[in-house]
């Protein structure tokens, strides 16, 4: 057996992409290293702090999974999360689809209207929300949070749905409608299947906007006893907690980013739309 | 089952007139082609007809009631696209059931019905595959089947062999023409191959930019083209073309060209007479050229030239033959038993009862 040979500039980019990894995956490690350290690993007394606890344990977890307020708080942002996954989802992919299918005059400018709200900081744009949402008694509701965030969402839907029903090709709506399907017929039965795996990314990303959204769900939660994730974690942060019981959280967090990125992800194979022409 | 009519239909894109002044009868159970190079407005041609174009004016009647403002779900049309427009989530059987469902018919026909179509198409075993695990020609017949199995008034076909390769292309020809035969229904068909057109329809009409240059039965339009445009478009080898003069001599019309002179047969003469001394266009087609010695008419001096082979293209059981008089060239089809060679001198006759004599300004064919 013969192995090819690896020239210099080959190695050198490896070195570069090892490099990058460990950049990339040195924070996790800290934070997972914390998460799972015993306290004499973290209060050293000058010491420096081991790259491996010296006694790993799961206790804060336990800890976590035990505590009401815990748990209550990562329940409601899930809850929040898929809440506005749907909503964003039912508004978006009709309006994106209608944006598509039906050029007209004047789509771009529309188009940026739909994402000015993003175009002021959050901090700007949360004070008008909150107003409205005052006004609407949405405050301190799990709903007003996840309409706030699919507020943020719907035009980053919008955009990424726009780009998947432009990869469908117009044709299977005509076959569908002279086979006797209605518009909407169409749309559910043939276009919407069809547009399902590019509709999963777009749900992976509100997903995730709104599992790690701070600003707005702190503005309409704060003087209430719902607390998402970030808020909670936000209302420990001021009183001095444990790094490593923070770290734990942070380790929470981020799971069920993972989780649903792997679920999500099914529906995210190529060549969904193989087939259907040529 | 029925019959489609145009009545002075014009279609317009912004300010682009694709369609100009398009009238055309079909009739029930008719088989008729409609073709032409690409971009004559063919494609846009059936979607008027299916509802999917709008019509800018003049009026579309489908079983002589006005359709223009029909919608595509209530034409009872179907319509297998180029592209074949397969559901690419649905399985073959849940494709071809797909219109059924929508119509409302009961389950157990739904299956009836769906069997029917697969065994008309040769598409046993396939029920359950996606679109994706078949063949293009199984996709083919998959898009043919649920067209047929909604029994449409009109099927409307978009050029539906062009996407398969050379051979299936002919089986499929074949299969369209034993579908046609045991369905009897009307079937517009697009396509821009004319042998296709030639070799499938009842009826052919010749469309070049956005008009209908002729309407006819294959035979007569290969036999007999109204114009340059169908001449030309019509027939593989294509009919030679040439710049040539009607005269007269001795109180006969001949046409001069490339140096020859050659005697207008007698039931084109009286026809052919406000022509002369004018410049016109003569075509023949290569194989009603002969060469001497196996000539199928009479050879004599106003119907022959002598010519010098330039390329000699053997085709089996003809020879196509590129030839030059007078730094002019043409081709002929000639029988490979006249064994002719390149720069050898032969005789050619030509077969002018088979001939054509077309006004050069209006591009009509003088003796149609
Ligand atoms: N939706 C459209 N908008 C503007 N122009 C079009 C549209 N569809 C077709 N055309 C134009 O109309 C002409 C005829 O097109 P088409 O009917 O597709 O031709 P064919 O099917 O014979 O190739 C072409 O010049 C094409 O560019
Ligand atoms: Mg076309």
């Amino acid at each position: 057996m013969k192995l090819k040979r690896i020239n210099t500039s080959e190695i050198i980019w490896l070195i570069g992409i090892i490099i990058m990894i460990l950049i990339i995956l040195f924070p996790i490690f800290v934070m997972f290293k914390y998460s799972i350290s015993d306290r004499a690993s973290v209060v050293t007394g000058g010491k420096p702090i081991p790259l491996w606890p010296y006694h790993p344990t799961i206790e804060q977890f336990k800890t976590l999974v035990t505590t009401d307020r815990f748990i209550s708080a990562a329940l409601c942002s899930i809850e929040v999360a898929l809440t506005s996954v749907i909503i964003s989802l039912i508004i978006g992919t009709p309006a994106a689809y209608a944006l598509v299918r039906y050029r007209f005059p004047g789509i771009m400018v529309l188009a940026t209207l739909l994402i000015s709200v993003r175009l002021f900081p959050d901090i700007v744009s949360v004070v008008p929300v909150v107003e409205i949402f005052i006004k609407l008694r949405l405050i301190n509701t799990k709903i007003g949070v996840a309409l706030a965030h699919s507020l943020l969402s719907i035009p980053y839907v919008i955009f990424i749905a726009m780009g998947v029903f432009e990869t469908i090709p117009k044709d299977l709506d005509e076959q569908a409608q002279i086979m006797g399907a209605s518009k909407l017929y169409s749309f559910v039965r043939v276009i919407l299947p069809v547009a399902l795996p590019g509709l999963a990314a777009a749900a992976i990303y509100v997903f995730l906007l709104s599992w790690d959204e701070f600003i707005f769900a702190y503005f309409i939660l704060a003087f209430g006893n719902l607390s998402t994730l970030p808020v909670m974690l936000q209302k420990i942060l001021s009183w001095t907690p444990q790094h490593n019981l923070l770290a734990a959280i942070s380790v929470m967090l981020s799971i069920p980013v993972i989780i649903f990125t792997f679920i999500v992800q099914k529906y995210m194979r190529a060549g969904a739309t193989a087939g259907a022409v040529k | 089952m029925a019959t489609v009519k145009f009545e002075q239909v014009f279609k317009r894109f912004g300010r682009n007139l694709v369609i100009k002044n398009l009238n055309l009868i079909i009739k029930d159970g008719e088989f008729v082609t409609l073709v032409g190079p690409s971009g004559c407005g063919k494609t846009t041609t059936l979607r008027m007809v299916a509802g999917l174009e709008d019509i800018t004016s003049g009026k579309l009647y489908i079983d002589d009631i006005i359709a223009n403002d029909v919608p595509p779900q209530k034409r009872g049309l179907a319509m297998v696209f180029q592209s074949y427009a397969l559901f690419p989530h649905m399985t073959v059987a849940e494709n071809i059931g797909f219109g059924l469902k929508i119509k409302k018919y009961r389950k157990d026909e739904i299956i009836k019905k769906i069997k029917w179509a697969i065994e008309l198409l040769n598409l046993d075993g396939l029920e359950e595959r996606l679109p994706r695990e078949l063949s293009g020609g199984q996709r083919q017949r998959v898009a043919l089947a649920r067209a047929l199995v909604l029994e449409p008034k009109v099927l409307l076909l978009d050029e539906p062999l062009s996407n398969l390769d050379a051979k299936l292309r002919l089986k499929m020809r074949a299969e369209l023409k034993r579908i046609h035969r045991k369905l009897r229904s009307t079937v517009i068909y697009v396509t821009h191959d004319q042998v296709e057109a030639m070799s499938l329809s009842d009826k052919v009409a010749i469309m070049n930019e956005g008009s209908i240059f002729q309407v006819g039965r294959p035979t007569d339009v290969y036999n007999l083209p109204e114009n340059l445009f169908v001449a030309g478009f019509i027939g593989s080898p294509t009919m030679n073309f040439f710049d040539a003069k009607i005269i007269k001599k001795d109180e006969k019309l001949f046409i001069e060209f490339a140096g020859a002179k050659l005697l207008i047969p007698k039931r084109y003469q009286k026809k052919c007479a406000n022509y002369l001394n004018k410049d016109v266009i003569f075509g023949i087609r290569p194989e009603n050229i002969y060469e001497k010695r196996f000539s199928k008419i009479k050879s004599v001096k106003e119907n022959t030239m002598d010519v010098i082979v330039d390329v000699v293209e053997p085709l089996g059981d003809r020879d196509m033959v590129e030839v030059t008089k007078e730094g002019i060239e043409f081709s002929c089809l000639l029988e490979p038993e006249a064994k002719v060679k390149p720069d050898e001198l032969i005789k050619v006759v030509f077969d002018l009862s088979k001939s054509h004599i077309f006004d050069k300004d209006t591009k009509k064919n003088i003796i149609y």
